[in-house]
């Protein structure tokens, strides 16, 4: 026991110190940090200033409706600014070209001449600018005018007040989702959230799972190459060093994830954070604990079963050079759990997706999600965490016997049938 | 007293058999020279006598007994193949392998600056192992091996890419810790360190022991067939005196081989007829000879 602590804090502790790791916490630390004030900074960045955009004068009086429109809004996205006429409507763009120009505008709204002669049509517009991509500033003017050109029409068509009242207010849908339990199903804002969180967490669950798996992979193919395994498999059992090797890593990987977690929580219970996700009615104590509970869970089971097996592949290849095609098979089916994850989070009742849950590489993954997303009986949860133990302890077994038939073979890489031959005349 | 013996031990890789029935005991206090071409099944012995592996057949005893309990403290490894961690500190990485083998920290902190010390590389302590020179590493290697003062010691190549002032360091560390009495399995290519070192020898050949026993006997039991003559002046029909196979004439003299002892006297009476003697040796044959004419003459691997 003494040499499975031993050799779970030497890695730990060369983990901990090494520059690379260092590094990689740090960035997506302030990765994290950043991601985390993104709304703040945008708005910091954007001015506070509505976008100036000119209109001449003109008889119809749209032009005033329009300045009269934005100025009864509290914080309008544009400014109409009146330009006096020049007489033809060349010399009105030339002096609202100057006007963009100099910066003082940074559009001009021009009444187009094609559908004026008929009755009752509200005239078209061509809006100038140097931007090609003023989607915002476009949007909120075709809402101002679509507005506008109601009242016109409900003024003629002399329509009472409730009457437009009714005609305006918009259609709502509200989701409740059914559950198998008689309780109440989830609110819509909880759905959101659990998205959300189910969203983040396969992402860290993919990624931890990938990157430490390498990790793990790696230095086992380090200790080979550099042949300090020769003195290492004198001293302590292949099995031990292996398992010392993936506890150590598990313990590593718990840390720079909690320190990721602490980062994100503390910035988003920041007061001004807070704020902004109460204004879109997410709040994080909503988040049901149960949640974060079978995060732990599955990601120490999506941990150890792929850790024993990139502990496997790293102990059959001699140079680090050949290490990531020998890595490609295992690599393809956590991308593969991963696709399937983030297509099961729109359809999470799908009878396949409910099947390959159960597939214990996919588990951490699919259970999880399923878990968020829907609420599968207790039974299927359970019947997939014990899946996952047996593969565990199956993997883990394998995984040992490889290991230490790995270690001592060098030169290119085994196939398989020397690998098996070699398996059953060590030991 | 006797700390290592093998009994009949064999070994199969899939079809290959690496060691056929192998016996040998290794007492303390004793320097063992294993000895076979490359592939001959030295590193398999090693590594069975390490524990690494498991012989198919035969048992090994350590300390007389067939299985120990605490062999990692028992054994110390100097591989062929030289491996330390290159991105770490020497003191960090040696610590760790004393931790490994079961010794406090504070006994390993002694022993290592001792062994420092002793190599006059006490500057290394807190140096990364990329950062040392080939040479210096080995002898970190050598630390790593002996760290925990090993009754059985299995040195594989120990000596070999350094330059003679270290071979000499690291001898005599060798033959120190034979003389504390450790038991050392050595290996090597290098014949002339087995003469100076070593006591009793066995050479493998295709995975058998094809010679084994007290050195000195063995010299004894080969003829001594080899004639170092050095004269005044050359001398005339050496080649024509009875039993002599082969002449040489070499800068020193000359270099004859003989088919029996007794020619010997005759070429010395031959020689101081015709001019003065300054050098005349019957010599026993080198453990070069004795390995080539156990593996054979036939081409080997």
């Amino acid at each position: 026991m003494n040499e499975l602590a031993a050799v779970m804090s030497f890695t730990l502790k060369n983990k901990l110190k090494s520059k690379a790791f260092i590094v990689t916490t740090v960035i997506i630390g302030l990765l994290i940090a950043v991601f985390v004030h993104l709304p703040l900074i945008i708005e910091a960045f954007s001015s506070e200033e509505p976008d100036r955009v000119g209109m001449t004068e003109d008889e119809s009086g749209l032009a005033v409706q329009l300045k009269q429109y934005f100025e009864q809004q509290s914080n309008p996205a544009i400014e109409i600014v009146i330009l006096p006429q020049q007489g033809t409507a060349a010399a009105d763009l030339a002096q609202a070209r100057e006007e963009i120009e100099s910066g003082e505008l940074k559009g001009y709204l021009q009444l187009s001449d094609d559908n004026r002669q008929e009755e009752h049509a509200f005239p078209s517009f061509v809006f100038h600018s140097k931007g090609t991509m003023e989607f915002s500033i476009r949007s909120s003017l075709e809402r101002a005018l679509q507005a506008i050109k109601m009242e016109q029409m409900v003024d003629e068509l002399g329509l009472s007040r409730q009457q437009i009242a009714a005609l305006t207010s918009p259609v709502s849908i509200q989701n409740v989702q059914i559950t198998s339990e008689a309780k109440e199903g989830r609110s819509e804002t909880e759905v959101v959230i659990a998205y959300i969180l189910v969203y983040a967490f396969l992402i860290i669950l993919f990624m931890a799972v990938a990157m430490y798996g390498n990790m793990i992979a790696s230095e086992v193919t380090a200790e080979k190459s550099s042949r300090v395994m020769e003195v290492l498999i004198s001293t302590v059992s292949p099995v031990k060093q292996m398992f010392g090797k993936i506890f150590g890593t598990c313990i590593l990987g718990m840390l720079q994830l909690a320190v990721f977690i602490i980062i994100a929580l503390a910035g988003l219970s920041l007061p001004y954070n807070r704020a902004a996700l109460s204004g879109l009615n997410l709040n994080l104590s909503d988040i049901p604990f149960s949640l974060f509970a079978y995060f732990v869970i599955f990601y120490l089971l999506g941990f150890f079963l792929y850790g024993t097996v990139f502990a496997a592949i790293g102990s059959i290849v001699s140079r680090t050079e050949d290490l990531g095609q020998a890595l490609m098979p295992i690599t393809l089916l956590i991308l593969a759990g991963f696709y399937i994850g983030l297509f099961g989070l729109n359809a999470p009742n799908a009878g396949w997706i409910s099947a390959v849950s159960y597939f214990p590489f996919f588990t951490p993954l699919l259970m999880f999600m399923r878990i968020g997303m829907t609420e599968p009986p207790f039974w299927q949860i359970g019947l997939s965490i014990l899946i996952m133990l047996a593969s565990i302890l199956l993997m883990g077994w394998l995984a040992a016997k490889i290991y230490r038939t790995g270690v001592l073979m060098y030169g290119k890489r085994p196939r398989w049938k020397e690998l098996w031959k070699a398996m059953r005349s060590t030991q | 007293m006797e700390r290592l013996r093998l009994e009949q031990v064999s070994k199969t890789f899939g079809s290959h058999l690496a060691v056929d029935s192998l016996s040998l005991s290794v007492q303390a206090g004793e320097i063992f020279g294993l000895l076979g071409a490359n592939g001959a099944g030295k590193t398999t012995t090693m590594r069975m006598v390490l524990n690494i592996l498991k012989p198919d057949q035969g048992q090994i005893y350590w300390k007389g007994k067939p299985s120990y309990e605490s062999l990692r403290k028992l054994t110390g490894y100097l591989p062929e193949e030289r491996g330390l961690y290159p991105k770490i500190k020497v003191s960090e990485q040696i610590l760790y392998m004393a931790k490994l083998r079961g010794i406090s920290r504070t006994d390993a902190e002694k022993s290592l600056k001792y062994w420092l010390e002793r190599f006059q590389v006490l500057q290394y302590y807190d140096m990364k192992v990329e950062e040392l020179s080939k040479g210096n590493q080995q002898k970190i290697q050598f630390i790593a091996a002996v760290i925990h003062r090993p009754e059985i010691l299995v040195l594989d190549e120990a000596f070999s890419g350094l330059d003679p002032v270290n071979v000499e360091l690291l001898k005599d560390s060798v033959k120190d810790l034979r003389d504390q009495g450790t038991a050392v399995l050595f290996s090597t290519h290098r014949m002339e360190h087995v003469e100076e070192l070593c006591s009793n020898i066995c050479i493998l050949h295709r995975s058998k022991a094809v010679l084994k026993g007290n050195l000195k006997e063995l010299k004894q039991k080969y003829p001594r067939e080899r004639v170092q003559l050095k004269t005044a002046s050359p001398v005339e029909g050496l080649e024509r005196v009875k039993g002599v196979l082969q002449v040489q004439s070499t800068e020193n003299g000359y270099d004859i081989r003989i088919a029996d002892e007794a020619s010997a006297q005759q070429l010395l009476s031959l020689a101081m007829s015709q001019t003065n003697v300054i050098k005349f040796e019957v010599k026993e044959p080198s453990m070069n000879e004795i390995f080539i004419k156990a593996v054979g003459g036939e081409k080997n691997e």
